[in-house]
């Protein structure tokens, strides 16, 4: 036997855990997930080979599009918030001074807890009799008689969002953190030889510097948008009036609801791969600049 | 001073409902109607949480939780250990697409294959039983694993494998006695990032188990808000807090690795 050959057998043989996990448990449900969308399946009897059927459905749907909608306002919306928020933060929070160990901590502490503990803690937050989100609003006469904030269409998916980015702002701060000290001091410095000041430094330094973590900051919050589930699943269930659904809870009603329809789930699900696939070449492009960098 | 005290501002924004959901948990009903937006209980309920821990059988799901996370937790050390060890140290025939193999596929979320998943774990008679958690969530969580465990060990000399061989060290005394030891902090990262992800993970549990003595924590949570939330948010609230209280917890003593942890897994990713 060669090196080289005996070196390819432990090569296998030391992945060969993980690769067969792999396989079975990742692999093989994204082939079965593209088999069984070809089939007409209420996920007890027979399977029948509809072909492409269900795509040809799945554009004609509205509730469809109006899931993808969702998806994309909410993607819109905590993108927006998260990564503005998040560097602002970051700014603030750059440098050495006394509570900055605080500070971070406090910001971060939302991103270790569960998605289902914040929607619980939220849904009563913005409950319109107990909660204190109203209670404080009335009490500061802003607003005279309290919000359904997830009980009406107009504001129940705006509430999510918000709860979204007050979980991850957090967390895209210490990307921004990351990205900030990871300047080059010398560059500050030539600046102020030059005489700049802080804001000049700010906008032709420091931002500027700061493009490629902002835009991973972006792609990574906009993944995150499409894969929303727990905490839509736990504070309206895609309610009220549809109002909320977006792909992933459509997809969990169509399948586990009572339509049982797991063909046409699957459908779904693998529009929404397609989506995230998309988004991780993005994604994979930006984190090999920065490692380029 | 302006920096401070608008830190002060978006801190309060974080805190004020943290510190309201403590304050409801030691509440009752009627002080909670009265102030809706206090945070400090006219008088301590700390019924509230031995009745929650009770009836929500909040020991049972944690300590469900603790299981599926720990034993998770070993099988992707060793299995990432092991893969990463293959994929950065040796030169092998089909190297390249295995990597590709991982990193194509460590981004995307198990809510995708939910579908799939099900059906198989069903005819693996893995429905509502831990494993049906604990396998699933080995298999997802080793690619970005093995990536960051990849990227790690390639950082370390090569001189030493090669010193260490030529002392006539054979590759398992190399990849125990040498390289793992070394290994420490790239597999404190992974650990992190996975008990993170693992911890908190809902959808899947969500499917797979349908026993209630088997529920992980936020199974348990989400049915004690079908259940009883409407009528006694208290103890709801208060069961948030016992769960919650661990990894806050672990988070405050950690903040290092957690904070690291979870950064270069984005980094990198």
């Amino acid at each position: 036997m060669t090196r080289k050959l005996r070196n390819t057998w432990t090569a296998y043989l030391l992945l060969f855990p993980a690769l067969l996990l792999f396989l079975v448990f990742v692999l093989i449900p994204f082939a079965y997930e593209f088999w069984i969308s070809l089939h007409h399946w209420d996920g007890f009897g027979e399977m029948k080979y509809i072909g492409i059927d269900n795509y040809v459905a799945l554009l004609k749907d509205e509730q469809f599009y109006l899931a993808l909608k969702h998806n994309l306002l909410y993607a819109l919306g905590t993108v927006f918030g998260k990564v503005v928020l998040a560097l602002l933060i970051a700014l603030l929070l750059n440098g050495a001074f006394r509570g900055v160990v605080f500070f971070r901590t406090v910001f971060f502490m939302p991103a270790v807890m569960s998605f289902v503990a914040i929607g619980i803690l939220w849904q009563w937050i913005y409950n319109p009799s107990f909660g204190m989100l109203d209670a404080i609003l009335v009490q500061l006469g802003i607003i005279k008689t309290p919000i359904q904030w997830l009980g009406q269409t107009s504001t129940a998916l705006l509430s999510l969002i918000f709860v979204d980015i007050w979980r991850w702002t957090g967390y895209h701060m210490v990307l921004f953190l990351a990205g900030i000290q990871s300047i080059q001091k010398n560059l500050y410095e030539a600046a102020e030889v030059d005489g700049a000041s802080a804001m000049q430094k700010l906008f032709h330094i420091t931002l500027p510097q700061l493009k490629t973590i902002a835009l991973l900051n972006i792609v990574i919050s906009a993944m995150g948008a499409f894969n929303v589930f727990d905490i839509i699943y736990v504070m309206t269930d895609g309610g009220p009036y549809n109002s909320t659904n977006v792909l992933l809870t459509y997809m969990y009603k169509q399948t586990f609801g009572a339509s049982n329809n797991v063909g046409y789930g699957t459908t779904i699900a693998f529009a929404l791969f397609l989506i995230i696939l998309a988004i991780t070449f993005v994604q994979l492009r930006v984190s090999e600049r920065d490692q380029r960098a | 001073m302006l920096r401070i005290l608008l830190l002060s501002v978006f801190s309060l924004t974080i805190l004020y409902p943290l510190l309201w959901m403590l304050g409801v948990s030691l509440k009752d009903q009627k002080d909670m109607f009265a102030r809706p937006w206090s945070i400090v209980p006219q008088e301590f309920l700390w019924t509230n949480f031995s009745k929650a821990w009770t009836v929500g059988k909040i020991g049972q799901s944690m300590g469900n939780t603790a299981f599926v996370t720990v034993v998770t937790l070993l099988f992707i050390v060793v299995f990432c250990y092991l893969a990463s060890y293959a994929l950065a140290r040796i030169e092998f025939r089909g190297r390249k697409l295995i990597l590709t193999l991982f990193i194509s596929t460590m981004l995307l979320p198990i809510q995708i294959i939910l579908i799939p998943l099900y059906r198989i774990q069903k005819s693996l008679h893995l429905i509502d039983s831990l494993w049906g958690l604990i396998l699933p969530y080995i298999a997802i969580g080793l690619p970005i694993s093995i990536f960051l465990m990849t990227a790690f060990l390639r950082s370390v000399p090569f001189e030493l494998e090669e010193s260490a061989s030529i002392d006539g060290a054979n590759r398992l005394q190399l990849i125990y006695k040498i390289m793992l030891p070394l290994s420490r902090p790239g597999l404190a990262t992974v650990v992190i990032l996975q008990f993170m992800t693992i911890w908190n993970e809902f959808p899947l549990a969500l499917i797979v188990i349908n026993n209630p003595e088997l529920r992980t924590i936020t199974l348990a949570l989400s049915n004690f808000k079908g259940l009883w939330g409407m009528m006694d948010f208290n103890k709801l609230f208060a069961a948030l807090v016992i769960t919650t209280l661990p990894v806050i917890a672990m988070f405050i003593i950690f903040q290092r690795q957690f904070i690291s942890g979870l950064t270069s897994g984005a980094l990198k990713g």
